[in-house]
C-alpha cells in the first residue's frame, strides 16, 4: 500500500528559479561551514590546548580565540543564507521537523546568546600577552593584530598591561584547583570558554537534529502519526519535545560533521600562520608544520569511518542514486577531497619548512572545494531523501525577476563595498608608530 | 492548517514571537541610531581635536558591538526562528513575497558586521578618514536594514494594492502604505532611542568627568529631538494610514486603549526630561536621571510594539493568513468539509484515535447539498470580505492575475490518508467525553493561537467564565460576529458543538453572590 504522507502537496511556489535556490543553499552552506568548523570543532580543541597544551599550543589555541568573536558574528551572519533557501524551498518539510522539536529548536537560540559572549569572555581575557602563551622565541608583544589585538590596544582602560600587572586573583598564583596547569586566566574566564564549546557542541547536535527529521519519511506518514507524534503531543499538537534520537543517520552525520569541522581548523591554522601580520617565530612555525598534517590526517580518517557509517544508514534508493552516473562521480569526489589537502600538508613537513603564503593559500582553496563538495553531495542527498514524498525540484515557480535582479547588484555592490574595507583592513593590519 | 500547531503552555506560541521580537527591537533601533551616533560624533571629535572625546567614543563602540552585534543579532535570528515556530504558514507566506528582500538585507547586514569591527577593532590605526566612513558605511547599512525589515512589517499590517487582483509583485508588497509612516517612526525611535543608551553608558562610565559628561549629554539631546519628532510624525501616519479594523481595534480593547495613552504619555514624558535635562542642564545627567530615562524608553517602545502588533487581528498579514494559519479564502469550505477534515495534521490525529468516524468518500455526505456559497450566504459571509484577491476569479482555483491561490486548488487543502473523510454527524454520536477529548484539538488549532486554556495569556476559559453551553455553541457559530477581531468559525456545525462541549470544562461558574440572580443558567 503506498503511504500517505502528511505534506501539503497544493499551493505554495518557488519565488526563483530552482536552480538558483539550489546554488545559493549550497553556496550559503559551504561560506557558512568554513567558518561554523571552526568554532564547533575549534573551541573545544582551543580549550583543551589552553589547560593541556605546550606553550605553542596554548599560542595557537590564543590566536583562534581571539579571532572568534569576529568568526562567530559573521559565521552566524552567512547561516542566514542557506537557512532563507531552505524556508523558501523546504518549507513543507522544514517547519513540522522543527515543530516537531520546538524547544530544543528555540534552545539554538537561546544557547547561542551565552555561548557567543562566554567567546568574548574568554577573548577578552586573552588580551595580555603573558609570558608563558608566548612560544619561545617569539615577541611577547608582537601578536597585536586584530581582532583580539594586545593588551596594549584593547585593554578594558586603554592601558598598557604589563605582565607585572597579571592579576593576583589567577589561579596559579593563588594555589587554586587549576594551579600549575592552567597558566594565565581567571577560572572564571576559562570556565566561560569551556562552556562555550560544549553548548556549540550542543548547537550542532540539535541542528544536526532538526536537519535529518526534516527528512526523515516516518515523520510525515500518516500511519506512523502515533508512533512518532503521538508521545510528543497533547490534543494533537505539537509539544515541541521530540528529538531524533532513533535515527540511525543522526550520530554519524554529527560525528561526520566534526571530523570534517576538525580538517577545516587545520587548514585555518595554516591559514593563519602562514598569513598573520606578525611573523611568528620560525620554531612556532616548524610546530605547526610538524603538527598540522597529523591532525589534519586523523580529521581526515574521522571523516572517513563517520562518513561510511552514514552511507550505510542510506536507504537503498539514495545508494543507489549516489552511486548511479553521474551522481556517482560527485559521491567519490566527495569522499577523496580531503585527500590532495592532506597530501599538500605532508609534503610541506616532509620538507621540513612550514607552508608558505602560497601554499597556505592553496591548501584553504582546497578546503574550501572540499567543503563545497560536501555541500553539494548533502544537497543530493537531502533532495532524494525527500523524494517519495516531496519533489522539491518540481515546486511551481513564480519568479520575481525584478527582486532578483536587484538582489544580485545589491550582492554585487556590497562585495566591492565589503572588498573595500577588507583592503583597508590589511593596509592598516598594523599598529600605528606612536608619535614621540 | 497545512502545519502542526505547536503548543505552548500558559503563554501561547505566538507571545514567545511577541516577548522576543520586543526585546530585539529595543536592541536594533539602538544598533541603527547607535550608528549615526558614533559615526557623527566621531567625525565631530576627529575634526575638532578632541581626544578625550575619541577616548570615550571608543569605550562606546566596544559596548555598542557587545550588545548589538551579540544580543542584537542573535534575538533577530530568534525572531526568524520563533515566527516559523509559531505561524509557519505566514511565515512560509512572507518567506515566498519577500524571499529577496530578505537576501537584500543579508547584505547590508555583511556590511554591518564587517564595519562595526573594523572600527572598533582598528581604532587607532585606521587614518581618521578612512575610520569615518567606516563608521558611516555601518549607519547607512543598519539603516538600510531597518528599511528592509520595515517594508515586510508593514506588508502583515497593511499589504494595500497586493490584495487586488493583478497585483501580487514583490515591489507593491514592500512599498505598502504602512512602509515610509513606519520608516519615519522607527528611525525617529532609533534616534530617540539611541541617545538614551548612550546616556545611560555616558553617566556611568564618565561620572568623574563631569566636562566630558555634559558634552556627550549636550550633543546627544538634539539627536533625541529630532527622534522625537520623527516619531510623532511618523506614528501619527502610521495611525491614520491603519486599515480600518486596526484602527477601529484601539478605541475597543480596553487594554490598547490604556497602552496607547502609556505610549503616548511616557514618550511625551522622554521628551521633556531629556530638554529640560541633558538639553538645557546637561550637569543634571546623573546615572540615576540617565537610568530612569532609559527604562522609560524601554517602557514606552515596549507598549508601542505590542500595540502594533496586537491591531493587526484577527490576522497574521491583514486580510492574508488569519491567526490560527487559514488563509481567508478557505473559511467557507472548511465550513462544508469540516475543520478536523482540511487540517493535515488535524485528520492524522483523528485517523489516530477516531477512525469510525471516517467514511468512504462516496458515503460521506456532509453537509449534502449545500453549497459553500449557500453556507457563507446564510452566514453572512462574502469570500470577498476576507480575501479580495481571490474574489474575482471565476474559477475557485485560481487567483487574479493567474497565479495560483496561495491555499492551492478549490481553496482547500489537499486530502489524505486511508478510510475516506470524516463525516461531521458521527462526531456528535460519540461520547461526551470523546468530543471533549476531539473539542481540545479544536481548540488548540483554532483558538490556541491567542488564547491560552484555563490559565495564561488571555485564557479562554476566564474570558467565557459563566457562559452557558448553548450560548458558547452560538459564541463559537458567530466569532467574527461577536467580536470583528476575532477570525471566523472555520468548522462545520458539529464541530463547533463538540468544541463548546470542551470549552465548557475549562469555563468556571458564573461568580456566586452577583445581583440581580437571573436564574441559574444552564451548562
Amino acid at each position: 500500500m503506498t503511504p500517505t504522507f502528511l505534506v501539503e502537496q497544493a499551493g505554495g511556489m518557488l519565488p526563483a528559479p530552482w536552480w538558483f535556490v539550489q546554488f545559493f543553499k549550497v553556496l550559503g552552506f559551504t561560506l557558512h561551514a568554513v567558518l561554523m568548523h571552526l568554532w564547533y570543532a575549534g573551541l573545544l580543541w582551543a580549550m583543551v590546548l589552553a589547560v593541556w597544551g605546550s606553550a605553542n599550543g596554548r599560542h595557537a589555541a590564543g590566536r583562534l580565540m581571539r579571532q572568534m568573536p569576529v568568526l562567530v558574528a559573521l559565521g552566524v551572519n552567512w547561516g542566514i543564507v542557506p537557512l532563507l533557501f531552505v524556508q523558501a524551498a523546504y518549507a513543507r518539510v522544514f517547519y513540522p521537523a522543527t515543530i516537531y522539536m520546538a524547544w530544543f529548536w528555540l534552545g539554538i537560540v537561546v544557547l547561542l546568546i551565552p555561548a557567543y559572549y562566554g567567546v568574548y569572555i574568554y577573548s577578552f581575557g586573552l588580551r595580555r600577552p603573558w609570558p608563558n602563551e608566548v612560544p619561545a622565541g617569539h615577541r611577547a608583544d608582537a601578536d597585536s593584530e586584530p581582532p583580539g589585538g594586545s593588551g596594549k590596544e584593547f585593554s578594558p582602560e586603554g592601558q598598557t598591561a604589563s605582565p607585572s600587572a597579571r592579576p593576583a586573583h589567577f589561579p596559579s598564583e593563588n594555589g587554586g584547583l587549576l594551579a600549575g596547569v592552567v597558566p594565565a586566566m581567571p577560572v572564571w574566564r576559562l570556565a566561560a570558554g569551556w562552556v562555550s564549546a560544549v553548548l556549540f557542541l550542543l548547537i550542532g547536535f540539535f541542528f544536526v537534529n532538526g536537519f535529518t527529521l526534516m527528512t526523515r519519511q516516518e515523520l510525515f506518514r500518516q500511519d506512523h502519526w502515533q508512533a512518532v507524534w503521538g508521545p510528543h503531543t497533547l490534543a494533537g499538537a505539537a509539544l515541541g519535545t521530540g528529538l531524533n534520537l532513533a535515527d540511525p543517520r543522526l550520530l554519524p552525520r554529527w560525528l561526520m560533521f566534526f571530523s570534517l569541522a576538525w580538517t577545516t581548523l587545520v587548514v585555518w591554522w595554516v591559514v593563519d600562520t602562514a598569513w598573520r601580520a606578525s611573523r611568528p617565530s620560525e620554531t612556532y612555525r616548524r610546530w605547526v608544520a610538524r603538527t598540522a598534517w597529523k591532525l589534519y590526517l586523523a580529521g581526515a580518517i574521522g571523516f572517513g569511518l563517520f562518513g561510511s557509517w552514514y552511507l550505510h544508514t542510506w536507504s537503498a534508493e539514495v545508494r543507489a542514486a549516489m552511486f548511479s552516473w553521474p551522481v556517482g562521480v560527485l559521491t567519490v569526489l566527495t569522499a577523496i577531497s580531503p585527500g590532495p589537502v592532506w597530501l599538500g600538508l605532508a609534503w610541506s613537513a616532509r620538507q621540513g619548512t612550514p607552508p608558505g603564503r602560497a601554499l597556505a593559500l592553496l591548501l584553504a582553496l582546497g578546503q574550501l572545494a572540499v567543503l563545497a563538495l560536501n555541500a553539494s553531495s548533502r544537497q543530493v542527498v537531502q533532495n532524494l531523501e525527500l523524494r517519495p514524498f516531496f519533489a522539491v525540484l518540481e515546486q511551481p515557480e513564480t519568479v520575481q525577476w525584478s527582486p532578483l535582479i536587484v538582489f544580485l547588484v545589491f550582492f554585487v555592490l556590497g562585495a566591492g563595498v565589503l572588498g573595500w574595507m577588507l583592503w583597508q583592513l590589511w593596509q592598516y593590519r598594523h599598529p600605528a608608530i606612536p608619535s614621540a | 492548517m497545512h502545519y502542526p500547531w505547536w503548543y505552548v503552555p500558559v503563554a501561547t506560541g505566538p507571545m514567545l514571537i511577541a516577548l522576543i521580537a520586543t526585546v530585539h527591537v529595543l536592541v536594533a533601533h539602538y544598533a541603527v541610531g547607535g550608528g549615526f551616533f558614533l559615526a557623527v560624533e566621531t567625525s565631530f571629535a576627529y575634526r575638532t581635536g578632541n581626544q578625550a572625546y575619541l577616548a570615550y567614543l571608543r569605550r562606546h563602540a566596544q559596548f555598542f558591538i557587545l550588545l548589538t552585534v551579540v544580543f542584537g543579532a542573535i534575538t533577530g535570528v530568534g525572531i526568524w526562528w520563533t515566527i516559523g515556530l509559531a505561524s509557519p504558514l505566514a511565515t512560509q507566506v512572507l518567506i515566498q513575497t519577500f524571499v529577496f528582500g530578505w537576501a537584500m538585507e543579508w547584505v547590508f547586514f555583511v556590511l554591518e558586521i564587517t564595519s562595526a569591527f573594523g572600527f572598533f577593532y582598528f581604532w587607532g590605526r585606521l587614518p581618521p578618514g578612512v575610520h569615518r566612513a567606516f563608521g558611516w558605511i555601518y549607519a547607512w547599512a543598519a539603516w538600510i536594514s531597518l528599511v528592509l525589515i520595515t517594508g515586510i512589517t508593514g506588508f502583515m499590517l497593511h499589504p494595500g494594492r497586493w490584495l487586488e487582483p493583478g497585483h501580487r509583485s514583490f515591489w507593491i508588497a514592500f512599498f505598502n502604505p504602512q512602509l515610509v509612516p513606519q520608516v519615519v517612526a522607527r528611525t525617529g525611535g532609533a534616534l530617540l532611542l539611541s541617545s538614551l543608551y548612550v546616556y545611560l553608558h555616558a553617566a556611568w562610565t564618565l561620572r568623574h568627568q563631569a566636562g566630558l559628561r555634559e558634552l556627550v549629554a549636550r550633543r546627544s539631546a538634539r539627536p533625541a529631538l529630532l527622534g522625537a519628532a520623527l516619531l510623532l510624525v511618523g506614528g501619527g501616519w502610521w495611525a491614520a494610514l491603519l486599515p480600518e479594523s486596526a484602527r477601529a481595534l484601539i478605541p475597543a480593547a480596553a487594554a490598547l486603549n490604556i497602552l496607547m495613552t502609556l505610549a503616548v504619555g511616557i514618550s511625551a514624558l522622554v521628551v521633556v526630561l531629556v530638554y529640560l535635562g541633558p538639553m538645557k542642564n546637561p550637569g543634571w545627567l546623573s546615572v540615576g536621571f540617565a537610568g530612569t530615562l532609559w527604562l522609560l524608553g524601554l517602557a514606552g517602545f515596549s507598549v508601542g510594539e505590542f500595540i502594533r502588533e496586537a491591531v493587526r487581528k484577527p490576522y497574521i498579514i491583514y486580510n492574508v493568513v488569519f491567526g490560527h494559519q487559514v488563509f481567508p479564502e478557505q473559511v467557507v469550505r472548511m465550513r462544508e468539509q469540516g475543520f478536523l477534515e482540511s487540517g493535515l495534521w488535524t485528520r492524522a490525529w483523528m485517523a489516530a484515535h477516531y477512525p469510525q468516524v471516517f467514511v468512504s468518500d462516496m458515503a460521506a455526505t456532509p453537509q449534502a447539498g449545500v453549497l459553500p456559497s449557500a453556507i457563507a450566504a446564510q452566514e453572512g459571509i462574502a469570500p470577498a470580505a476576507f480575501s479580495p484577491a481571490f474574489s474575482s476569479s471565476s474559477t475557485p482555483e485560481a487567483a487574479p492575475g493567474g497565479r495560483t491561490s496561495l491555499a492551492g486548488p478549490e481553496g482547500r487543502l489537499s486530502m489524505v490518508g486511508p478510510g475516506g473523510r470524516i463525516d461531521e454527524a458521527r462526531l456528535l454520536q460519540l461520547s461526551q467525553a470523546d468530543q471533549v477529548q476531539i473539542g481540545r484539538v479544536l481548540f488548540m488549532y483554532h483558538c490556541n493561537d491567542c488564547h491560552a486554556e484555563r490559565d495564561g495569556y488571555s485564557p479562554a476559559g476566564r474570558l467565557l467564565q459563566g457562559r452557558p453551553k448553548p450560548r458558547m455553541v452560538e459564541l463559537v457559530r458567530h466569532l467574527h460576529e461577536h467580536r470583528f477581531a476575532m477570525p471566523p468559525w472555520s468548522g462545520s456545525e458539529e464541530e463547533a458543538q463538540v468544541l463548546a462541549e470542551y470549552l465548557a470544562t475549562i469555563t468556571p461558574p458564573r461568580p456566586a453572590g452577583m445581583s440581580p440572580e437571573l436564574g441559574a443558567p444552564g451548562r
